[in-house]
């Protein structure tokens, strides 16, 4: 059985709990063990890096230490905002003795080594796990059902280092959904940043860009939005929920949601309701809610 | 620092990142999702580093405004890492205790790491009350809030790590660090 070394983030565990809930559903449907990392910390996210560089790679260099001790070689970040934290900070490190020896200074008596491979949700499903591994587990296709995979901003804008998929286009939601009968659609917006690092402080400058995506969605005429990123999923939810009268609202889902679906995961009744945006009312349209 | 010619010097050694490699292409500015909110665009930021103008950066809405999406940083096609730079701005506008222009963005930072050095994981509930108490915008989002709670999707009790004398001692060695 694969292993992989796990990491949920802060969000997992409050806002997006029906984020972690379907994840382990659906990994432990695929044959994957999560051995989730002890102890580990908050990556800072962007509090960090917009304020304090050292502070920004000191804080996820704990957690990359936790993993190698824990013996684990890679790690799954579902969250794109941690995904991006870690992995830049384990490659600055790796690609520079003098950070390297200054950061594991401030996170002494703890030491990161520069071993792990920081991975994002996609990467594992469709590299490590494969499409045909998942449509072998299918018990209930999703046929028919029109959706948007929305990648959001930090996904594959690794800079400097290479991205699992195309920067600017990438693909990989979109196969997946396919795998399991969906029907990705084409459209402008799954690049888009949701604002996040902001949503809270200035939603008067990022609520334009909420609202381009749901519009963008809409205007193709998806029936729900895709997303592997707990903020993407929380800003434009919640933005949409706040605005209901613009009537542009469309369910935002997380994939392994509907991931958790196809292959027949055990979802509660409540885990829908953790949406601002009803859900229950596409996947009944589609004969999936029993 | 933050005037003259040694501007771009200091940044690069801050940053990594070498403002002269920019030849204008404007292609940062043109897919930046803030620049409608922005008083002076990334590529003139870029710019204006290097003509040594760092003390107009450190005092614009456009270092408070960036909302690190990283468009113009992949995009442009001399590899610079033009959100780092914003990121070094705003760490050197803190630094040098220029009031921000955005200040709900400053004290939302300040509150998120400080709740990491509290509980080494971020404590959603305790962190939202307080932003709401002393952002002055306690009724804004209080309905959202009392959404929130009856969704379940706010933890009631923080997630304390049990290392968190580790987690104190890496923001302190963190300060000694940047003091020295």
């Amino acid at each position: 059985m694969k292993k992989i070394g796990y990491y949920p983030g802060c969000a997992l565990l409050s806002s997006a709990q029906d984020y972690n809930a379907s994840i382990h559903a659906v990994f432990e449907r695929l044959g994957v063990v999560l051995e989730e990392v002890e102890d580990w910390i908050c990556c800072g996210a962007s509090s960090a890096h917009a304020t304090d560089d050292l502070l920004a790679l000191a804080l996820p260099a704990r957690t990359l230490a936790l993993t190698e001790r824990a013996g684990l070689s890679e790690l799954l970040a579902p969250c794109s905002a941690c995904f991006s934290r870690l992995l830049l900070a384990s490659e600055r490190m790796k690609g520079d003795e003098d950070l390297s020896r200054r950061v594991n200074g401030v996170i002494h008596p703890l030491r990161y080594r520069g071993t792990v491979e920081v991975k994002n949700i996609l990467d594992v499903l469709i590299n490590e796990i494969g499409i045909p591994e998942i449509s072998g587990h299918v018990v209930r296709r999703l046929d028919g059902m029109r959706v948007v995979a929305y990648y959001g901003c930090w996904l594959t804008r690794t800079m400097r280092i290479p991205s699992f998929d195309d920067r600017e286009d990438p693909h990989t939601m979109d196969r997946i959904l396919a795998a399991v009968g969906a029907e990705p659609l084409p459209w402008s917006a799954k690049m888009d940043c949701c604002g996040g690092s902001l949503g809270l402080s200035e939603e008067g400058l990022t609520q334009g860009l909420c609202r381009n995506i749901l519009r963008a969605a809409r205007d193709v005429g998806a029936e729900a939005m895709v997303t592997t990123c707990p903020l993407c999923q929380a800003n434009v939810d919640i933005f949409a929920f706040k605005h209901k009268d613009e009537n542009i609202s469309v369910p935002v889902l997380y994939l392994t949601d509907l991931l958790g679906v196809a292959l027949g995961c055990r979802l509660r009744g409540s885990h829908w309701r953790k949406k601002f945006i009803d859900p229950t009312g596409v996947l009944k349209r589609h004969a999936l809610l029993s | 620092m933050g005037q003259g010619a040694g501007f771009a010097r200091w940044l690069k050694e801050e940053s990594g990142e070498d403002v002269f490699r920019c030849y204008q292409c404007l292609k940062c500015s043109t897919g930046c999702p803030m620049a409608q909110a922005m008083d002076i665009l990334p590529s003139q930021v870029i710019r204006m580093a290097q003509l040594g103008r760092g003390e107009e950066l450190l005092h614009s809405e456009t270092i408070w405004v960036c909302v690190s999406c990283y468009t113009c940083s992949i995009r442009c096609p001399n590899d610079i890492h033009i959100a780092h730079v914003m990121d070094a701005l705003r760490e050197l506008a803190l630094k040098q205790g220029i009031p921000p222009k955005r200040e709900r963005v400053v004290l939302f930072h300040q509150l998120f790491l400080a709740s990491i050095r509290e509980y080494g994981r971020v404590y959603e509930a305790k962190l939202l009350a307080k932003y709401e108490a002393k952002s002055g915008e306690l009724m804004k989002n209080i309905p959202l809030g009392l959404a929130m709670f009856l969704k379940g999707k706010i933890a009631l009790l923080p997630h304390k790590v049990e290392d968190i004398k580790g987690v104190r001692e890496t923001f302190v060695r963190l300060e000694e660090e940047e003091e020295g």
